[in-house]
């Protein structure tokens, strides 16, 4: 039973304090979570000492360490900070006020002279730091999502952060909080380096103009993001993961980067000094691309030894976006990027051409060492004060009396706090708490049982406001739109779990290492279980396992070969189909990404693997594990003899491999499996494809040759040579993955319907969207061979592609058959673009490179905001039928 | 630590929000296991499974099903391909490839009155398709319509079409989940109308995933939802134009010129309001004018998890139950059986178990003959019961009559059961053959709801008919928009005493009929 000062009581108190204030009195087995955690974390045992089992019970979380405080606070801040009354609740502090009583003048002037003392420990850079412009918008994301908001609520103070740190500390800070605050008040929320940053970046917009709209400014230099893994084509697309980003002077190989099998992006600028023709040449290995003005002006993709390929195009002068990308698969590397122009002979691009833009962080200015003598007065009150006893440098401490001769309404715990003694600024039923726990000191010595412990342990670690167990905590509805996940998997996705039974699930190694943030084992949650100092909470991990029992016996089933068989068997595609949902190792799933399984036989017990096979719901109400072997249900009958133990056995068997399970059933993709490679007749594979639509129809002709149309674009979009498609992204699993083509010598079509009718000589092509005109739908063949078609009132067109052999290899032919209502309008046919287009021979020679042959209309070459488009007039002849009467029909073969 | 929750605090907040769905307690995990007890062997007696067996090179994720005749069905699958499969006695049914090169169809039809074309929604548009060389295969593919948008994501489905007797076209289109590669689609998570001239009208929003749509033999068009954030559990609803059916997700569309769907949480002046959350099914139809209940909740694991689409009985169909819906679901590899009536012009009724056993999920049926009926099956990306990934098998109706509840149907004070064959009456009167609960859900984001509110009812047996197949139930407590789950566990056959064969009956109770 608690004895706590109700507000009745209290009432009575004015009247004879000392018939309320006297009053608890020690209660045996005494306990209470909210006193105990709210005097660990005011760290009353630093002052008033106790013994090993009242401190071991308490946990102190301690205070910051001032070590190297000089580097991370600015000096004025801290002496603000520190003449403050009291500074509960100010960017998370619990720190009383040591200076209660004195007046305002000598408060100032001991708070100037400890500041100035703890500002030379570690020296305080107040260099403004730019950083890429990105980085608030990343930061903004991370804090919202990776869990701070869980603790902090949106209650951090953006100006008093900004006046307070740098942002080279604070990124110092937010990847490893404990080094300042060993305690585990504030825990590592396993952030990247470039992750801090960012999230620094955030927190402290303060310092970069106004707080809504940092101030944007052109620095020289270009960002460069780093990814690692294996890429192909020209590098990284949009979606890659960024390991970490630094600015470049140079389109070159950064020393950040490893050996092999990583990718660089940069943007930023080029300044094009005076307008005119300008050409650009990519040097890379393995494979590039170099995009100005959102366009890409080179494609230097695929594996390849260092080689310049080049291009040429009109700016004008001034600031161009630039956009270069770049992997490296293994072996040599390299990456040069070389212009030359009006005025301008071929060189390296200097590093004076790039721009970035940039936001600048700036702390406070630069202050002057403070003289000796007040040096000395700080160091002397950081001792008589008492902020030693809290903090490091813990040089001397002040005795006060030991807790278990207080008087509980005396001192800090007195309704008027006396001069000179610590102001916490406690209210009636925080100091009533804790008047009882002193009453009850020698309760204290008990040792809490674990189920209590860990009680106890949670509310002041605040694992609360996460994790919910036996019903106490976990996400409230005010802050449940927090908790966020990008893929498919419900709540059990989003929510961090409950830890009601932990204990009988997780091995106690495992729960350590949760605890100690080794190991993420559910990376689709954007929330992340934090990193709290295993010298803080390992003691918690024996306290989980002794509070939850097993749920049966933990014995393994013995090793079998028989057994890894039927686990196998169950797991893949055709028994349980485990893969379908969870991960495997490397493999991912062919559905949503859940636990891999390749950690469960180093994470859970097996007696709980058992019980929760057999009933899902029973230990996660309404989680989407399904009940795979029902009760009084004969299930797999012809895995291991369909006996039931065996199979659930088998599993956690197979499972026991780790890493190295073979691979089961269903994630097994047999060599060309979904290769798709036409033999006598073509191929229409729909898809999505990269860079192209969701509505695409990929064409592959047995010729070697293939193509594909973007029904959602009203266009033949590209055309390849060589191998065709791989459907694997589009028929395994959930598939929607973008495909790309298998082949090589990729050549650009249409980027937009290839019919038109002109206001006026000049006017630009229309778009999909401003042409008016629908997709009609498709035919195929007795080939295979498709036409698509494309109309609107009163005209469609219909584009047969094929090919034609010829020597040299085959071409790519397109069939236009235009049919019109009337001729009243001039109908045009676009049939190439490309940065140059000019006659060669009896064709037309696209960009250098690809001929096209035009049979059945005249084509000439016109330039539309400096890109060339070969065009032909429609020779519209009167035709048979009559919803059309007039058609034509022009032929394109196009070689390359 | 600026937020520091008080455990008590947090905790009396947690005890009623708890969001994730708490279905799984004792009494309901028992009543799983009589389910299953009962499954295939029982069943078998008067329905049976077989398999349409298929060539090792031929793939059947069978997503559309459309029975031709004379042993030819045509089905379309996820791999974009339709094959022909002819069934002869004697030998292997032979599947040919009819057409390919099609994106992800989920749905095959004829058009009322057009004998000349085969429609199809590929995930961009709504196609029709023929045999033009008369070669026999597929080889004219047009685009009847495409006026909606994918951005690239693999959950953007489109499923149907569903033809009304005016040859109008119902296509339910899938939210996507996750990247939009090709930027904010359009018309996602709306139910759209392709008229008989080719033009769309965007009739209902706020679906989730609506995996089945399915025209009623007297011509209201319904669809199926799967459980998920906003969707409390899965269920069949009525696609009734300028309905929300209550997921935001494309919501925003309701401010497009074309929308027939006005924003769903108007304020008293008619200015746009805050869409609500965390709120009951009661209230959020109070707060929303335009949301419309579901006909009828199919309760978590109780009535599967992931419906296909609705397809009702035809007369001389499957004996008694000529007239029912049945809902196939992909999750359990099962098919329900729904009974529905109209109280006040708003669909309610009552869904029962009907077979368990296919070898996998299923999420198209389609009626080949009166007696049979084809299950298009494929679990490929999500976890389904079953040995198989996918396949195409069939169910007979044998002829002989189950002992089961027919229907369930609202009285004013309880319901009026009626049994395929007459009742043992004693068993029938005593009031402890019958239990009754009855619960309703959130309507909030996250994923799925738990039962809330639940109440175990009262039932007393009032009478039972002369001719021993109707019983009249006297429930006290009714609650309106609450499921009212049935169970009767003690309701003996006339004569042999042999239990029902499913004895569980889930009633979604929009309206309570005046006396």
């Amino acid at each position: 039973m608690k004895i706590r000062c109700t507000t009745a009581v209290a009432t009575v108190a004015l009247l004879a304090p000392a018939a309320c204030d006297r009053g608890p009195s020690p209660t045996a087995g005494w306990s209470d979570v909210a006193a105990e955690s709210l005097a660990s974390r005011s760290n009353c045992t630093a002052c008033h000492a106790a013994g090993d089992m009242v401190v071991d019970r308490l946990r102190p979380m301690g205070a910051p360490t001032m070590d190297e405080v000089g580097a991370r606070a600015y000096g004025p801040w801290m002496a603000e900070f520190i003449a403050k009354g009291t500074h509960v609740g100010q960017l998370g502090s619990r720190m009383p006020d040591l200076m209660h009583g004195m007046d305002k003048e000598s408060r100032e002037r001991t708070a100037v002279a400890i500041a100035a003392w703890l500002s030379t420990r570690g020296t305080f850079d107040s260099t403004p730091i730019p950083v890429g412009e990105g980085s608030l918008t990343r930061g903004k994301k991370l804090y919202e999502t990776v869990g701070c908001l869980a603790c902090h609520g949106n209650g951090l103070d953006p100006v008093q952060l900004a006046r307070k740190t740098s942002l080279a500390a604070l990124t110092d800070f937010l990847e490893d909080p404990l080094k300042a605050r060993p305690g585990g008040h504030m825990p590592g929320m396993l952030l990247s380096r470039d992750e801090s940053r960012d999230i620094a970046a955030w927190l402290l917009r303060a310092q970069s103009g106004s707080l809504d709209a940092p101030t944007v400014s052109t620095g020289n230099g270009l960002q460069c993001e780093y990814f690692e893994g294996a890429f192909d084509g020209t590098g990284p697309d949009a979606a890659a993961a960024v390991l970490r980003t630094f600015p470049m002077d140079r389109i070159a190989l950064p020393d950040e980067a490893r050996h092999d099998a990583y990718a660089l992006r940069f943007t930023g600028s080029i300044e094009i000094p005076q307008s005119g023709t300008w050409s650009f040449h990519l040097a890379s290995d393995d494979g590039s691309a170099l995009w100005i003005d959102g366009k890409q002006v080179i494609d230097h993709g695929g594996i390849h030894g260092s080689g310049f390929k080049s291009a040429t195009l009109d700016l004008a002068q001034g600031a161009h976006p630039i956009l270069v990308t770049f992997f490296e698969a293994a072996g040599d590397a390299d990456l040069r990027l070389q212009w030359n122009g009006p005025g301008t002979p071929r060189a390296d691009v200097p590093p004076s051409a790039f721009t970035t833009r940039v936001v600048r962080f700036t702390p406070g200015p630069a202050t002057d060492r403070p003289d000796e003598a007040l040096l000395a007065v700080g160091r002397s009150k950081w001792v008589s004060l008492g902020c030693a006893n809290c903090h490091e440098p813990a040089v001397a401490t002040l005795k006060a009396k030991p807790l278990d001769g207080l008087d509980p309404v005396a001192g800090c715990l007195a309704d008027v706090v006396p001069a000179g003694a610590p102001q916490y600024g406690f209210d009636h039923a925080q100091r009533s708490m804790l008047r009882t726990l002193v009453v009850n000191h020698a309760a204290l010595a008990q040792p809490l049982q674990p189920k209590q412990a860990i009680v106890h342990a949670m509310d002041r670690m605040n694992c609360v406001a996460c994790h919910s167990r036996d019903g106490l905590g976990g996400v409230g509805p005010d802050r449940d739109a927090l908790f966020t996940c990008d893929v498919d998997l419900g709540d059990e996705g989003r929510l961090p779990p409950s830890l009601t039974g932990v204990g009988a699930k997780l091995q106690t190694a495992a729960i350590e290492r949760m605890l100690a943030g080794t190991e993420r084992v559910r990376p689709y949650m954007n929330t992340r279980m934090p990193a709290y100092g295993s010298q803080n909470v390992s003691h918690l991990a024996a306290h989980f396992t002794a509070a939850d029992p097993a749920v049966g016996p933990d014995a393994q089933p013995a090793y079998s070969e028989e057994a890894v068989e039927a686990g196998k068997a169950i797991v893949g595609t055709g028994g349980a189909s485990c893969v379908t949902c969870h991960t495997l190792g490397d493999q991912p799933s062919l559905g949503v990404p859940a636990v891999n399984l390749a950690s469960m036989h180093g994470r859970v017990r097996p007696s709980w693997f058992r019980a929760y096979l057999a009933d899902p719901q029973r230990f996660r109400p309404g989680t989407r594990m399904p009940t795979f072997w029902p009760p009084n249900e004969r299930v797999y009958p012809d895995i291991a003899g369909g006996d039931r133990t065996k199979q659930i056995d088998g599993v956690w068997t197979y499972l026991s491999l780790g890493g190295s399970m073979p691979l089961p059933k269903g994630l097994v993709v047999a060599p060309g499996e979904y290769d798709l490679e036409p033999d006598a007749r073509t191929i229409v594979f729909g898809t999505f494809m990269d860079g192209i639509g969701a509505r695409c129809h990929a064409i592959g002709f047995p010729e070697r040759v293939s193509a594909v149309y973007d029904a959602g674009g009203l266009r033949l979009a590209q055309a390849w040579k060589g191998r065709f498609m791989n459907a694997e992204g589009t028929w395994r699993g959930r598939a929607g993955q973008l495909s790309l083509p298998a082949g090589s010598s990729i050549v650009t079509v249409a980027s937009g319907p290839v019919v038109a009718v002109l206001a006026a000589p000049d006017a630009p092509w229309p778009t999909r969207t401003t042409s008016g005109l629908r997709f009609l739908g498709m035919q195929r063949d007795e080939r295979g061979n498709p036409t698509f078609s494309i109309g609107r009132d009163g005209l469609r067109v219909d584009e047969t592609v094929g090919t034609v052999l010829f020597t040299g290899g085959a071409r790519l032919n397109r069939t236009f058959t235009v049919r019109t209502r009337t001729v009243d309008e001039a109908i045009s046919l676009r049939l190439a673009e490309g940065s140059s287009i000019v006659a060669d021979g009896a064709g037309w020679r696209i960009d250098g490179g690809p001929v096209l042959f035009v049979d059945g209309a005249r084509p000439f070459v016109r330039t539309v905001d400096g890109r060339a488009e070969l065009l032909a007039g429609v020779p519209l002849q009167p035709s048979s039928d009559p919803s059309f009467p007039f058609s034509a029909v022009v032929r394109t073969e196009l070689a390359w | 630590m600026v937020m520091n929750p008080r455990i008590a605090a947090v905790a009396a907040a947690f005890l009623v929000t708890m969001p994730l769905h708490a279905q799984g307690d004792d009494a309901s995990r028992a009543n799983q296991t009589s389910i299953n007890e009962s499954l295939a062997g029982r069943e078998a007696r008067y329905t049976t499974i077989s398999t349409i067996a298929w060539p090792d090179a031929v793939v059947p994720e069978v997503s559309g099903i459309l029975p031709m005749g004379g042993g030819r069905t045509l089905v379309c699958t996820r791999r974009g391909e339709l094959w022909l499969v002819t069934e002869r006695a004697g030998s292997a049914p032979d599947w040919s490839l009819w057409a390919d090169g099609l994106l992800e169809p989920m749905g095959l039809a004829r058009k009322p009155g057009d004998d000349q074309w085969i429609y199809l929604v590929q995930r961009g548009e709504l196609t029709r398709c023929r045999d033009a060389d008369g070669d026999g295969k597929g080889d004219a593919f047009e685009t009847v319509q495409d006026g909606w948008d994918i951005s690239g994501n693999y959950h953007e489905y489109a499923f149907g079409p569903a033809f009304t007797a005016d040859g109008s076209a119902w296509v339910t289109l899938n939210r996507g989940f996750g990247e939009e590669p090709f930027g904010r689609p359009r018309w996602r998570g709306w139910a759209v109308r392709i008229a008989p001239d080719g033009s769309i009208s965007y009739e209902c929003a706020g679906l989730r995933s609506p995996c089945g749509v399915g025209v009623a033999p007297w011509g209201d068009v319904f669809y199926t939802d799967n459980q998920g954030e906003w969707c409390a559990t899965s269920k069949l609803s009525q696609l009734v134009r300028g309905d929300y059916h209550g997921h935001p997700f494309g919501v925003d569309d309701t401010a497009r010129p074309e929308s027939l769907v006005k924003w769903p949480a108007p304020n008293a002046d008619g200015s746009k309001g805050e869409h609500p959350n965390r709120i009951t099914q009661a209230e959020a139809a109070a707060r929303m004018p335009n949301y419309r209940l579901p006909a009828v909740w199919l309760p978590f694991d109780k009535a599967g998890r992931s419906p296909g689409n609705p397809m009702w009985l035809p007369a001389g169909s499957f004996g008694p139950f000529a007239g029912q819906c049945l809902v196939p679901d992909q999750y359990a590899a099962t098919i329900n059986r729904i009974d529905l009536e109209r109280i006040d012009g708003q669909w309610q009724g009552a869904v029962f178990p009907f077979r368990h056993g296919f070898d996998c999920g299923i999420i198209r049926i389609a009626l080949e003959s009166p007696d049979t009926i084809l299950c298009g099956e494929t679990n490929r990306g999500w976890a389904s019961a079953g040995s198989r990934s996918e396949g195409l098998q069939r169910l007979t109706w044998k002829g002989e009559v189950p002992f089961e509840i027919l229907s369930m149907r609202a009285t004013p004070g309880g319901f009026r059961i009626t049994t395929t064959q007459p009742v043992d009456r004693a068993s029938a009167l005593d009031p402890a053959s019958w239990t009754m609960s009855s619960y309703t859900y959130w309507y909030f984001e996250p994923y799925g709801s738990p039962e809330i509110e639940t109440k175990a009812l009262t039932v007393t047996p009032r009478s039972v008919s002369d001719d021993g197949l109707v019983i009249e139930l006297a429930v006290d407590g009714l609650r309106p928009t609450f499921v009212h789950e049935l169970r009767a566990a003690g309701l003996r056959r006339d004569g042999d005493g042999e239990p029902l064969l499913h004895d569980l009956a889930m009633y979604t109770l929009n309206r309570i009929p005046a006396p």
